[in-house]
């Protein structure tokens, strides 16, 4: 039986989000995890991961990610802790999608993130602790 | 960022040979479309046959490859993988692009 655990940390770049999100995809996958749940996963790690590099961390030398998973009975559980600045009013940010129906020169080209996250995460829950954010959520297994 | 492109009088096709638009590529994707889509082709088809992941970085940058071709050219997007065809119905932009599934109905539609 595979460890059905697994910590990773790791510096704060998108180039070592990739590389993280390969981990815990093929942690995953060895635990039993399938395409669809794959795809959830590796989609709302993205969004919260790069979030974590372009904003709390942005001007932060040292910025450093920890993050821990672990299998539940009908998903997996995720904290992901980083040494940056809050998010905004201390909350996590309720992005409804931007809207597609206006002409091609105003067309949205971000603000998707959180609403992707707000689609597919469930239990989504955010602390700032010890002058460092901590995020919480469970994806759902399919 | 690997593109490799496909022109006829009527339609460029610009092929992603890369297994992700993610948050690493995008910017590098959406210049990069810039200088392939540089042809006078009024619709460019975006053959996405082997990209198995984007994320909102690179949807982001799809959508301004799109407004960079200006006012009167398309750019429909072919051969969406599940987890990329998602991420496009997720957030509704699959009602800003035309989107076939194969590369061979887009270059018949």
């Amino acid at each position: 039986m595979a460890q059905t655990s697994l910590s990773l940390h790791f510096p704060s770049t998108s180039s070592e989000v990739r590389r993280a999100l390969g981990k815990i995809c093929d942690h995953a996958e060895a635990n039993g995890s399938k395409g669809e749940t794959l795809g959830r996963l590796e989609i709302v790690l993205a969004e919260v991961l790069n979030n974590v590099v372009e904003h709390a961390l942005r001007n932060e030398e040292n910025g450093d990610i920890r993050l821990t998973t672990k299998r539940l009975a009908g998903g997996w559980r995720f904290d992901i802790y980083d040494n940056g600045v809050p998010m905004p009013g201390n909350i996590i940010p309720t992005t409804t999608l931007p809207t597609t129906n206006r002409p091609r020169r105003d067309l949205p080209e971000g603000g998707f993130g959180w609403a992707i996250v707000h689609m597919l995460a469930h239990d989504l829950s955010y602390r700032r602790k010890d002058g460092g954010n901590h995020l919480a959520f469970v994806i759902p297994e399919t | 960022m690997k593109l490799s492109t496909h022109e006829t009088a009527e339609v460029c096709v610009v092929s992603v040979n890369e297994s992700r638009i993610d948050a690493v590529v995008a910017i590098q994707f959406k210049d990069r479309m810039r200088n392939v889509t540089d042809c006078s082709a009024p619709c460019i088809v975006l053959d996405l046959g082997q990209v198995d992941f984007i994320d909102s970085s690179g949807l982001g940058a799809i959508v301004a490859a799109m407004k960079q071709l200006g006012p009167n050219r398309r750019l429909d997007l072919a051969a969406l993988n599940p987890n990329v065809d998602k991420v496009f119905r997720l957030t509704r932009m699959d009602s800003v692009f035309r989107i076939y599934d194969t590369l061979e109905d887009a270059l018949a539609g």
